[in-house]
């Protein structure tokens, strides 16, 4: 491939942007064109995740991009977060165009709640249609079946039956999630939750949301914008490279799925085979992983997915602390968007680049390779 | 639960139909001509061989718990009254799962024996489970 990440940059992250979704997105897009060493003009492309407030045309004007040639969006939210990438990508190795921004701000927090499910439901009645699980689908949200998170619940209980975890063995490894990141936000200027440190007997101790997630396995909702930047790798000089991008979608495999075969399974095989036989690399070769961690049981199952280890041993390996410091498979070193903040994932991308620079705030010796996937969506990163 | 749960479901098509059988406590499922394959939720062709001709069965209402989860946090302001409440997928014996609600006196668990009853609220009926061995009404 020879599409690069030139440029990367954020907003602040809080609970009440006091501005707009359209602000926050252009601050985080100047931002990435100065990073990437870019003008407005220079800009030919967009893709943008279809759950933005800020369309393309919105953002020419407000930028002075003076025309573009390509602009895509991506549905699904957080499974959007590497596919516009790979539509970036795309676009710069067809020739369509040669500097794409991608981008996601939102008032995830002081606006429209997404762990509220009120893009779905409304705020005042219970109002259900449509085929969306959870959500506000007619054959989901009658039975109280109505955020993310309850369908990640049910991914964790369904796969500690598969394993014959205990309660306990089941609340270590997620805790083991939600520690590890909380003590890498606590480095990063950017994250919501620094200052605020979390111990495994706090973690435990933390208000049941939806059995067996507690209050600290939930990704927290926030304010904030990100931006990159695509362009060809020999126009980059600090970019770093795309190796390979990918979407898929098979049946059942919804943002968060529920009817799919076994839904402890969020990337198959055969996706994950796809990406990193286009990568030219194996699990072993990557040397630090973006996961998107709407809560902590994505991180357990992806280690799963992606081959850092074998089905059922992700327990040990997060009991071992390999996703923290030092470890073999550095996850989320941002803090993720457990305790950096939820950027819808986007954020994720940024730290993955930042690691391959060795700008991170938890820098991985020697990053060479890095992987994101927010399931139906991965790609990998290469310094 | 009595008189209203507030709830407006906007369905169309099958999925309207579907809703129209709770209402008389059948269970109805699509099958198609074509495969026989039993689907849920409801759709306009099979979701195994594509065909768009089918007809309806009920289901025998029986089935087997996929995964749960018990909520003890509310999202609306609809399901506050309802805390804590348990969501499950429960895998029907003639195939297709099914998002419902438990209602049984046995704590649910991954591969518990259910049985659909029917939840009548003025507004609406919903169907859900218990464990097969709960006392029916409990």
């Amino acid at each position: 491939m020879s599409a690069a990440v030139a440029g990367v940059a954020a907003t602040a992250f809080s609970s009440e942007s006091q501005t707009s979704e359209l602000a926050l997105a252009i601050e985080a897009i100047r931002g990435a064109l100065a990073d990437a060493g870019r003008e407005p003009a220079d800009v030919d492309g967009i893709v943008r995740y279809t759950y933005d407030s800020s369309s393309a045309q919105h953002l020419i004007r407000e930028l002075g991009i003076p025309r573009l040639r390509y602009f895509s969006e991506i549905p699904f939210g957080g499974s959007a977060t590497c596919a516009v990438v790979a539509h970036a990508a795309a676009a710069i190795e067809s020739g369509l165009a040669s500097c794409v921004i991608c981008f996601r701000a939102l008032n995830g927090r002081s606006g429209l709640r997404l762990g509220r499910a009120e893009r779905h439901l409304g705020r005042d009645t219970l109002v259900s249609e449509g085929e969306m699980a959870p959500g506000g689908g007619v054959l989901a949200a009658p039975f109280g079946f109505l955020a993310p998170s309850h369908a990640m619940a049910m991914w964790a209980h369904r796969y500690q039956h598969l394993h014959g975890l205990t309660d306990e063995q089941l609340r270590a490894a997620l805790g083991a999630v939600a520690v590890t990141q909380r003590a890498y936000a606590q480095r990063n200027p950017r994250a919501v939750t620094r200052g605020r440190t979390l111990s495994y007997d706090e973690y435990r101790e933390g208000r049941v949301i939806c059995t067996p997630l507690r209050v600290f396995d939930l990704c927290r909702e926030t304010d904030g914008g990100v931006a990159l930047i695509v362009t060809r790798a020999d126009d980059a000089p600090e970019g770093v490279r795309i190796l390979a991008a990918r979407q898929h979608i098979e049946p059942w495999q919804e943002q968060v799925p529920v009817y799919s075969e076994e839904i402890s399974c969020l990337t198959s095989p055969g996706a994950v085979a796809e990406l990193l036989d286009a990568a030219s690399c194996t699990a072993a070769d990557v040397d630090v992983l973006g996961v998107y961690d709407g809560t902590t049981v994505n991180v357990m199952l992806a280690l799963e997915d992606f081959g850092f280890c074998g089905r059922g041993e992700a327990p040990d390996l997060l009991a071992a602390g390999e996703h923290g410091p030092g470890g073999r498979i550095p996850t989320n070193t941002s803090g993720g968007l457990l305790s950096e903040g939820h950027v819808h994932g986007l954020n994720l991308v940024m730290e993955a680049v930042q690691q391959l620079r060795g700008r991170s705030p938890n820098q991985v010796d020697g990053a060479r390779t890095a992987l994101v996937t927010s399931r139906s969506s991965s790609m990998v990163l290469a310094a | 639960m009595t008189g209203r749960i507030g709830i407006e479901v906007r369905a169309t098509g099958a999925a309207a139909e579907a809703w129209a059988g709770f209402r008389e406590g059948r269970l109805p499922l699509q099958r198609c001509e074509a495969s026989g394959h039993f689907r849920h939720p409801p759709a306009e062709g099979c979701p195994r061989c594509g065909d768009r001709a089918w007809h309806w069965e009920d289901a025998a209402g029986t089935g087997t718990i996929y995964s749960f989860t018990t909520v003890h946090h509310a999202v609306h302001p609809i399901v506050e009254s309802w805390l804590p409440y348990t969501v499950v997928l429960v895998d029907l014996d003639e195939g297709p799962r099914m998002v419902s609600r438990y209602v049984g006196a046995t704590d649910p668990a991954v591969g518990l024996r259910v049985a659909v009853r029917f939840e009548e609220h003025e507004d609406l009926t919903i169907p859900v489970f218990a464990a097969m061995d709960d006392p029916p009404g409990g």
